[in-house]
């Protein structure tokens, strides 16, 4: 199904959006690292006399999360638009579309991990014991990219007939924010039924592993890491097929 | 008379209607997909039952006015649409060129929109770079390389796509008004570049209002109107009777 030359041009796209972003200047990227770095600062100012108390490492345990979230944020929201911000291609060439909402993802994650290796660098410098379980995080990243690929494909798919999911996702974005234990432990919600959604929440499972990794020198179960990725594999399949689908709709609607 | 070379494009029965007018929503799309019902909005048909085959090789000369359907019925033949009705099928891969260089990505330079479509052309980064002063010298526009697309003047936007073009190695090769664009000295090297295709292996399909360009270069001619095949096959003939057409108006 996919050849030499998709991948050569996969590649291509890769280049064209990270351009496009914000024109790969030194700048540019010093934004997408201070982004979450100033949300950091403010949660860390508000939040670590309590919320955080108790957590060790309140500081890197914040900055894992949010690093986590701003990537899933940012990656999904340009990817849902993406078929319509590069509409010349859509619109007008000839080749499998999913490539541009894969290379949009990767250009977006590119920032991803180097926001992980300089959280890294902190932790050693704020006095975490570095471990062998550090070498978990590539793992942490490559499982991220699975739920942020099958999520941005379903998303930019629906994108042409209904621009209105964008405002939906952003708000289903900002419950997420809260939803997800960023800035607190999941004990913190109690026993109801927030502490049920978290459980169910796949972007926390991903956060644990590398805060895991990081600051508590352990690894995920086997058991629910193949649970985890077999289910996000299915639901990656699921969204292709929808994308497949749709596809030939894409060129009049976009 | 040698051998009937293979068909490498065909239409059979393709309509292609487009919707226009009401909008569409999350919630009428949810509400539609739990309870059914019918997309409320008007639809405009640009093409009706075109049937059509091209053997390998040839190069098809689409005339027509403004509106006619020539550029949905390249698109539609190049998969980027999806037929309403009827069935598509193209042997080998397609490129599809526009003339005024929509395809290319105006934020991006020439210099990356020439890596991007050699790209989507199936052009490998070594062999865009062993074209790529060609592609900007034949352009005219090497002091451009760094300058974003949307910089550039149409023509030179046209110029620059179809030099790209050129290129593409595809089977099939469809240009939509991609040399019409440009001033006299352009038209002259387009025509050399067919002079080259004539009796080659690519299949050309080419959307045109330049009758001069279909006589000379083109081994059939196709006349659509109103969204219909109105004349198709032997050059002088279709062109013939659409000069007849347009001068009867």
């Amino acid at each position: 199904m996919y050849d030499e030359r998709h991948l050569n041009l996969l590649r291509e796209l890769i280049v064209s959006e990270y351009k496009l972003k914000d024109q790969s200047t030194f700048l540019g990227f010093v934004w997408s690292f201070l982004h979450p770095l100033l949300l950091l600062l403010i949660l860390f100012l508000f939040f670590s006399f309590q919320v955080g108390a108790g957590i060790e490492h309140y500081a890197v345990y914040l900055l894992i999360g949010l690093i986590h979230y701003t990537h899933f944020s940012n990656a999904t929201s340009a990817a849902l638009r993406a078929l319509r911000s590069i509409r010349e291609l859509t619109a007008e060439a000839v080749f499998p579309k999913e490539l541009i909402v894969l290379s949009m993802v990767a250009s977006l994650s590119i920032e991803f991990v180097i926001s992980m290796a300089i959280a890294l660098l902190i932790a050693l410098l704020t006095g975490v014991e570095p471990r062998l379980s550090w070498l978990l995080i590539p793992l942490s990243i490559l499982v991220q990219m699975l739920l942020v690929v099958w999520v941005s494909l379903a998303l930019s798919s629906i994108y042409p007939f209904a621009r209105d999911v964008d405002h939906v996702y952003q708000v289903f974005l900002r419950i997420l924010f809260f939803a997800t234990p960023i800035f607190y432990k999941p004990e913190l919600v109690g026993e109801g039924v927030a502490r049920t959604l978290i459980a169910l929440n796949p972007l926390y499972y991903v956060i644990s592993i590398s805060r895991d990794a990081v600051l508590r020198g352990e690894g995920p179960s086997l058991g629910s890491l193949a649970a985890f990725c077999a289910i996000n594999a299915l639901l990656l399949g699921a969204a292709l097929f929808l994308f497949k689908r749709l596809e030939p709709e894409f060129a009049e609607n976009v | 008379m040698s051998e009937p070379r293979p068909i490498s494009i065909a239409a059979q029965d393709v309509s292609k209607d487009f919707r226009y007018g009401g909008s569409e929503t999350l919630f009428r799309l949810l509400r539609r997909a739990v309870f059914g019902g019918k997309i409320r909005a008007r639809t405009f048909r640009a093409l009706t039952d075109v049937n059509l085959e091209v053997a390998r090789g040839e190069i098809v000369g689409i005339v027509g006015n403004n509106g006619a359907g020539k550029t949905t019925l390249l698109k539609t033949l190049a998969g980027i649409y999806r037929p309403t009705e009827g069935r598509v099928r193209v042997e080998g891969a397609v490129s599809y060129f526009a003339g005024l260089g929509v395809g290319l990505v105006g934020d991006l330079s020439l210099r990356d929109n020439l890596f991007l479509y050699g790209a989507i052309c199936g052009m490998r980064r070594s062999k865009v770079r062993e074209v790529f002063d060609e592609v900007l010298e034949w352009a005219e526009l090497t002091e451009f390389v760094d300058a974003p697309l949307r910089t550039l003047s149409t023509g030179m936007r046209g110029r620059f796509a179809f030099s790209v073009a050129r290129h593409a190695e595809s089977e099939n090769l469809f240009l939509d008004e991609a040399f019409t664009a440009g001033d006299a000295r352009f038209k002259d090297k387009c025509n050399q570049f067919f002079e080259q295709r004539r009796n080659g292996p690519q299949t050309i399909l080419a959307a045109t209002h330049s009758l001069d360009f279909a006589r000379h270069y083109c081994t059939k001619a196709l006349w659509m109107e109103y969204g219909k095949k109105r004349a198709w096959g032997d050059v002088d003939a279709v062109l013939d009777e659409y000069s007849a057409s347009i001068e009867s108006r």
